[in-house]
């Protein structure tokens, strides 16, 4: 999945509670559910995240994703997207 | 895909969408991440009052009703003192956006 091998970096999540997790990106699937390793969250105001590792979290509950700008390559990005719209379609992709 | 499986049979904390958090041993899940939990617990926070778990024992959570499930460190959580911790409750996921 592209969404996953181009952002397997550190991601900032934000849910509709307002929570806000960040955590590397370990995997995702096709409703968007995110699991996250090395989570970090504001223990002192969420005592709920208290000794977690790793979370799990619904996709219907995600509000925002953030991504660092500097870490994502625009040209790359784009580039991997068409080379995957062309693998799913089988059609030739007429370039600029 | 983002499966579950890793955390069947381990102690896991869920927090559902009205904002509770409930802790249990994963026994089962499905593709709509409706959960099994056994030995379950309710554990509620309160600014004024120090934190309490309920025993709900064995429970069936709705899918849509979860909003994420952790896996936790034992230790860290067995030397963390509830009693001494006071928290507001978590926002509901619902319509948030308005209020």
């Amino acid at each position: 999945m592209l969404f996953f091998s181009f952002f397997k970096t550190l991601v900032d999540q934000e849910l509709k509670n307002d929570v806000k997790i960040t955590g590397t990106l370990r995997s995702i699937d096709q409703y968007l559910n995110i699991k996250l390793d090395n989570v970090q969250t504001d223990v002192a105001k969420y005592p709920h995240f208290v000794a977690v590792r790793s979370v799990f979290i619904r996709g219907s509950t995600i509000r925002y994703i953030h991504l660092n700008p500097n870490s994502v390559d625009t040209n790359l990005l784009q580039d991997a997207s068409r080379r995957e719209a062309m693998a799913s379609s089988g059609d030739k992709i007429v370039g600029r | 895909m983002s499966t579950l499986k890793p955390f069947l049979n381990e102690k896991v904390k869920v927090l559902t969408a009205d904002g509770r958090l409930l802790l249990g041993v994963l026994e089962g899940f499905d593709r709509t991440t409706n959960l099994v939990l056994s030995s379950a617990k309710e554990r509620i926070f309160s600014i004024d009052e120090p934190t309490k778990d309920i025993s709900m024992g064995l429970c069936i959570v709705r899918g849509n009703e979860v909003v994420s499930i952790s896996d936790y460190d034992e230790q860290v959580e067995d030397s963390t003192d509830y009693s001494k911790i006071f928290a507001e409750k978590l926002k509901d996921t619902r319509n948030s956006l308005i209020d």
